[in-house]
C-alpha cells in the first residue's frame, strides 16, 4: 500500500497544490490523500484527541523541522497504537513515514526531523489495533526543505550508513525505555542541486528501518524523502529481559546497514 | 475549537499568573484609573515604540526624519543601550563594556523621546500602553521588545535559578558571565540550545568555539560540551565551517548533535542529557525563546507576534507594527537584519503617516560568525518579495557564504557595528 501511496503522490506533486485553509486545515489535497491512505474511514481529531503533534510554527531550518508525536495513553495489549503516519501535506511526497508499533512499545511516542517544502499542515495519524483513527495537525510555515542543497562535506560518503543507537542510562525491565537511533545518511530527495557540478542529485533515501531487541521486533518503519538528512528517531520500548538492541536499515539503492549490536546495561535497582 | 478574544485573554491570564510574569489585564483594569498619563497629548500623531534596542532606534530616526511633526516615544526598562552583536566579544574580554554601551540622552537631541519604564500591558481598544509609571496613548505602535527567555520550559531550572548563565540575558547576567569567564581557572562548561527558533542562530556555536579557543590560549584544564538537538550547526550553509572548527578544537570541545537537554539536576552541578549525565562548573542553557506575555495577552500572536513580512504590520491590528526577534517573519533573527528591516518598517510607518516616498525594499542580512578569538566566517542573505499565481506574497532568499575563517571578517564585523552605533547615537 505504501509504495502505491508514494508513487501516487509523486505524480500529485507535479500539479500545483491547492492552498490549505489555515484555520480549518481542510484542503482538496488532504481529502485526496486521506482517501488514498484510509479510504472512507472516519478520523477523530481535536484538542482532546488521543495523540498530540508538537512542531514549531516557524522552524529555523525547513530541512530539519523537529516533530514529536505524543500519545495521551500508554500502550496496553487491549488498546494500542498499531501504526503512526506522518503526513506533510504540501510536500512532493506527503507521506514522510509509516511507523509500526507493538504493545511492547510501552509509549507510542515518536520524535524525528522532517523536511517541509511549502507552508501547510503537518499531520500525525495514529491507527489503533481496533482500526480507530486519531489525528493531530499543526500548520507549519517553512519552505524549501526538500530542495535546500546539502552542505559540502567530504566525509559524508565515507560515513554513509554509520549508526548510533542509544538508551538513556541503564535499561529498566518492564518499563518503557527511551531509545534514539541516528543514521548517517544524506537522504537525498532528488530535488537538490549539486552546487558545484550543477545538476540534480539523484534521490537516495532510507526506505526501511527495523529495530529489534533480542528476537523481538520493537519498531519497523517505511520512510521517504521527507525525512531530514542524517535521519534520527526517538521512541520507546519495554524490555522483558537483558538482551541486545539492533537496528537494520535499507536505503533506496538497496544498500543495507546495521548497527553493531548494543548490549543494554540493566539498572540494578528500579529508581523511584 | 475556536477561542474568542475574551476566552483567549482569560486563558492567557491564567498562563501568566502561573509563570508569575505579568499581571492580568483584568487586574490592571481595576487599578487603571489610579495610573496617571505619562505624557500630555502631542500636536501631531504619536508613534510609541516598545523597546529601544538594536535596530528599532533606526525606525525611530527614519520616521522622525520623514515625518518631523510625529512624536516618537521609545519605552524601555534598560538604563542604557548595550550593543548585542558585541556580546560574545565582551564576554571573552575582546572589547570593553564602555565601547559597546551608549547612553540614551543623544536620542533626545535628535527629537526622539526616551522614557525609562517597565511595560505592563497593552490595551488595544483604548490604544494605550500601560507602564509601571503611567499610561501612554498611541496612534501607531511598534512592538520591538525582543524575546523572553522561557526558563520555566527547562525542567529543573526554576528550582535552581542561579545555576544558569545564559549569553542572551541582557544586563547584569551578561556582566556576571563575563567575570566568571575571566576568573575561570579550569573545569567543565556545558552549553545547550533549544529546538525551536532562537535569536542569533550561530551565536551558541561561536560561544563554544570561543570557549575552546580561550581555554587553549590560556592553557587551562577546561572542557566544553555542547548539546544540540539539531543534526548539525545552523545556519545550514555555515555548518561545514563550524564542524571544521569544532574538529580542530576536539581536544577541549565535545559536540553532541541530535541530543537534547532533559533537565538541570537533580544532583548539584549535573545536567541530564540524551547523551548521558554531564557535570558542569559553568552552565549556559539557552531556553526556548518566546514573546512577552503582555503581547500574548493582547492577542497579537503566540509564540511570536504575527506580521505581514512585507510591511511588518500586525495581521491582527492595523495600528500595530512589529519587528526584530519577537516578530514572526521568515527573516533571520540577527542584528543586521533587525537594522535593515527597522529602516523598512520606518518607511512603511512614515508612508501611513503621510510621507510621500517610494515603495520600501526588502531586508538583507550579513553576519560574521566568530570561530576563534581572531577570525570569523561570513554569510550574507538578501530577500525579495514575489507574487505567486494566487496573488500571495512569497519571500525568496538568496545569499553567499564563506566557510573559510579570516581575521578581515572580524574587522568588518566591528566596523559595521561601530558605524551603526555612530549612526544611532551621534548627535
Amino acid at each position: 500500500m505504501l509504495a502505491l501511496i508514494l508513487g501516487l503522490n509523486m505524480l500529485g506533486g507535479l500539479t500545483p497544490s491547492s492552498r490549505a485553509d489555515e484555520s480549518e486545515f481542510r484542503s482538496a489535497r488532504w481529502i485526496e490523500l486521506k482517501k488514498g491512505l484510509f479510504g472512507d474511514r472516519a478520523i477523530q481529531e481535536g484538542p482532546g484527541g488521543l495523540i498530540q503533534l508538537e512542531v514549531p510554527l516557524r522552524p529555523d531550518n525547513a530541512a530539519t523541522v523537529p516533530i514529536a508525536v505524543k500519545p495521551a495513553v500508554s500502550q496496553s495489549p487491549d488498546r494500542y497504537v498499531k501504526n503512526l503516519f506522518i503526513v506533510i501535506e504540501n510536500n512532493p511526497v506527503p507521506l514522510a513515514g509509516a511507523f509500526h508499533l507493538t504493545p511492547d512499545s510501552g509509549l507510542a511516542e515518536l520524535g524525528t526531523n522532517i523536511r517541509v517544502q511549502t507552508h501547510g499542515p503537518v499531520r500525525a495519524i495514529a491507527e489503533m489495533n481496533n482500526g480507530e483513527l486519531f489525528m493531530s495537525s499543526k500548520f507549519v510555515k517553512a519552505s524549501g526543505g526538500c530542495a535546500i542543497p546539502p552542505p559540502v562535506t567530504a566525509t559524508a560518503s565515507a560515513n554513509l550508513g554509520q549508526m548510533l543507537i542509544r538508551t538513556q542510562g541503564a535499561t529498566i525491565l518492564n518499563q518503557p525505555n527511551w531509545v534514539q537511533l541516528i543514521i548517517t545518511h544524506p537522504n537525498h530527495t532528488g530535488m537538490q542541486y549539486d552546487l558545484f557540478k550543477g545538476f540534480l542529485i539523484l534521490a537516495h533515501f532510507i526506505e526501511k528501518i527495523t529495530v529489534s531487541y533480542g528476537d523481538n521486533t520493537i519498531l519497523t518503519a517505511e520512510t521517504g524523502i521527507s525525512i531530514s538528512e542524517d535521519p534520527n528517531f526517538r521512541f520507546y520500548f519495554i524490555p522483558r529481559a537483558a538482551s541486545v538492541l539492533r537496528a537494520e536499515v535499507t536505503d533506496s539503492k538497496g544498500l543495507t546497514f546495521s548497527t553493531s549490536e548494543v548490549t543494554t546495561k540493566l539498572a540494578t535497582e528500579v529508581p523511584r | 475549537m475556536s477561542l474568542n478574544r475574551r476566552d483567549f485573554l482569560k486563558l492567557a491570564g491564567v498562563g501568566a499568573a502561573l509563570v508569575g510574569a505579568s499581571p492580568t489585564r483584568a487586574a490592571l483594569a481595576s487599578v487603571q484609573h489610579s495610573i496617571p498619563e505619562l505624557m500630555g497629548k502631542p500636536k501631531g500623531k504619536r508613534l510609541v515604540i516598545l523597546g529601544a534596542s538594536f535596530g528599532v532606534i533606526n525606525t525611530a530616526l527614519t520616521v522622525k526624519r520623514l515625518v518631523p511633526d510625529t512624536q516618537v516615544v521609545l519605552l524601555d526598562k534598560a538604563p542604557f543601550f548595550i550593543s548585542c552583536p558585541a556580546t560574545l566579544e565582551y564576554l571573552f574580554g575582546m572589547v570593553s563594556l564602555d565601547t559597546i554601551t551608549r547612553g540614551y540622552t543623544s536620542l533626545h537631541e535628535r527629537g526622539l523621546e526616551f522614557v525609562r519604564t517597565t511595560i505592563l500591558a497593552l490595551d488595544r481598544d483604548k490604544k494605550m500602553v500601560v507602564c509601571a509609571d503611567g499610561t501612554v496613548d498611541y496612534d501607531y505602535l511598534l512592538v520591538a521588545t525582543g524575546v523572553r527567555m522561557a526558563y520555566e520550559d527547562v525542567p529543573g531550572l526554576t528550582e535552581r535559578p542561579r545555576a544558569n548563565l545564559c549569553l542572551y540575558d541582557k544586563g547584569s547576567p551578561l556582566i556576571d558571565l563575563h567575570h566568571r569567564i575571566a576568573a575561570f581557572q579550569g573545569g567543565d562548561v556545558v552549553v545547550s540550545i533549544p529546538n525551536g527558533p532562537y535569536k542569533c542562530p550561530p551565536g551558541p556555536y561561536e560561544y563554544v568555539l570561543l570557549w575552546a579557543d580561550y581555554i587553549k590560549k590560556k592553557r587551562l584544564k577546561g572542557k566544553v560540551t555542547m548539546v544540540d538537538p539539531r543534526p548539525k550547526p545552523i545556519p545550514p550553509a555555515l555548518a561545514p565551517g563550524f564542524l571544521k572548527a569544532m574538529e580542530a578544537n576536539k581536544d577541549v570541545l565535545t559536540y553532541h548533535p541530535h541530543t537534547r537537554l532533559l533537565r538541570v539536576g537533580p544532583e548539584d552541578r549535573m545536567v541530564e542529557t540524551e547523551a548521558g549525565k554531564l557535570r558542569y562548573d559553568i552552565l549556559s542553557v539557552i531556553p526556548p525563546n518566546k514573546t512577552m506575555p503582555f503581547l500574548v495577552e493582547a492577542g497579537l500572536g503566540d509564540p511570536f507576534t504575527e506580521v505581514n513580512p512585507q510591511t511588518f504590520r500586525s495581521t491582527k491590528d492595523e495600528r500595530i507594527y512589529a519587528l526584530g526577534d519577537n516578530a514572526d517573519t521568515p527573516f533571520t533573527k540577527s542584528a543586521f537584519c533587525a537594522t535593515t528591516s527597522a529602516k523598512i518598517a520606518g518607511q512603511h510607518i512614515a508612508k501611513v503617516l503621510g510621507a510621500k516616498i517610494g515603495e520600501p525594499g526588502a531586508p538583507s542580512n550579513i553576519c560574521w560568525p566568530l570561530v576563534s578569538m581572531d577570525s570569523a566566517m561570513m554569510i550574507s542573505v538578501t530577500w525579495s518579495y514575489e507574487k505567486d499565481k494566487e496573488g500571495n506574497i512569497q519571500v525568496k532568499s538568496e545569499g553567499t557564504t564563506d566557510n573559510e575563517a579570516k581575521p578581515s571578517y572580524l574587522h568588518a564585523r566591528r566596523g559595521w557595528e561601530m558605524g551603526l552605533l555612530q549612526e544611532m547615537f551621534s548627535s
